[in-house]
């Protein structure tokens, strides 16, 4: 039988139609009960489950359908099971909105976060309020953040331009090699990339390699040369200059 | 104590109907003269190396601290409690020794 929303999900009673349905994933057990008791004490929300990592949630998630999943980022690999938890429940729940809970607030973590698919973070320091209050804001599609890291993503979203402005596909390079040669045009190092991105500075360096297989050049100068060059080519107006 | 696991840790007190949270303390740990508790809980990177219960303690020595991991994984307790030892064959040299080095009368160094 479907519920009022029309599909399968459990019927949890409130009093409201406002109830946020979350679902609480944290390694630690301290933390997992903690919040799911902090949560549940709040009239607005109803905590449908918990989970200690990645496997157990994803198990949760069809089940369960949660509006929002708060991933505790004390959670050992936390970031990869909010990407998993992402890249897996779009396809079951594209409704699903992930939280990021304990997340330190850094330009760098929380532009990982965003590139992660996450919908919202509470910052390290936050109280438990805090985290109710940025989880109805992400319900209401609304991210709560400082203006330092609102800047920080209209800058990121200029930075992107670049690539969807067709310059590295005309390279040939795969998306991921667009990302870090992107960075390496601004300047970053091995190391600042594999932050940036989330991965294992030997598979940045996997990356640069088949950048300049590619790309036909022998150097990291060079591969950024061959991309500004891409650039003028492609950008209308630009190179009629 | 970082505000998540103090919250966690009002919130759970604040159920128990025999527990009273007589005071929220963002600074360092100190036992108050004013309101010293039952039980005093702080947190430290590593509670079994952790020197605030010496202090606090030493300040109420009633009372019982709980020191929680930031992690939220590991704890300790502390407590004071009375050790007793017998003193045998008992000499005024041993009662001036007892008085002088309590529990370590008579111990070789």
């Amino acid at each position: 039988m479907s519920n009022e929303r029309g599909d399968d999900r459990p019927v949890v009673e409130t009093m409201s139609d406002l109830i946020v349905r979350v679902l609480v994933v944290a390694e630690v057990r301290l933390y997992r009960e903690g919040i799911q008791n902090a949560l549940a004490a709040r009239s607005q929300f109803a905590v449908v489950g918990a989970a200690a990592n990645a496997d157990e949630a994803l198990k949760q998630i069809p089940l369960l359908r949660p509006d929002v999943v708060i991933v505790d980022m004390a959670t050992r690999q936390s970031l990869e099971i909010a990407r998993a938890i992402h890249e897996q429940a779009s396809g079951i729940t594209p409704e699903v909105k992930i939280v990021a809970f304990g997340v330190e607030e850094l330009e760098g973590d929380v532009l990982t976060c965003a590139e992660a698919g996450l919908s919202g973070y509470v910052p390290f320091d936050a109280s438990v309020d805090d985290l109710a209050d940025r989880v109805e804001s992400v319900v209401r599609g609304e991210l709560l953040c400082t203006p330092k890291i609102a800047a920080a993503l209209f800058r990121k979203m200029h930075g992107r331009r670049d690539p969807a402005d067709g310059s590295s596909d005309v390279l040939g390079l795969t998306s991921r090699e667009r990302e870090v040669l992107v960075l390496l045009n601004d300047g970053f190092s091995n190391k600042e990339i594999a932050t940036q991105l989330f991965i294992e500075v030997c598979t940045v360096k996997n990356h640069v390699h088949h950048i300049l297989d590619k790309l036909q050049v022998s150097s990291r100068a060079q591969a950024v040369m061959k991309l500004s060059d891409a650039r003028r080519v492609n950008l209308p107006g630009r190179s009629a200059r | 104590m970082k505000p998540k696991l103090r919250d966690i840790l009002a919130d759970a007190i604040g159920r128990e109907p025999d527990m009273q949270l007589v005071e929220v303390s963002t600074g360092s740990p100190s036992a108050s003269s004013d309101s010293i508790p039952d039980v005093m809980i702080c947190e430290s990177a590593d509670p079994l190396e952790a020197i605030a219960p010496t202090e606090l303690l030493r300040a109420a020595p009633h009372a019982r601290v709980l020191v929680i991991a930031g992690t939220g994984d590991r704890a300790a307790v502390y407590e004071l409690q009375p050790i007793r030892r017998e003193l045998s064959n008992l000499s005024i040299n041993a009662v001036i020794d007892a008085v002088r080095h309590g529990l370590a009368v008579g111990r070789t160094p």
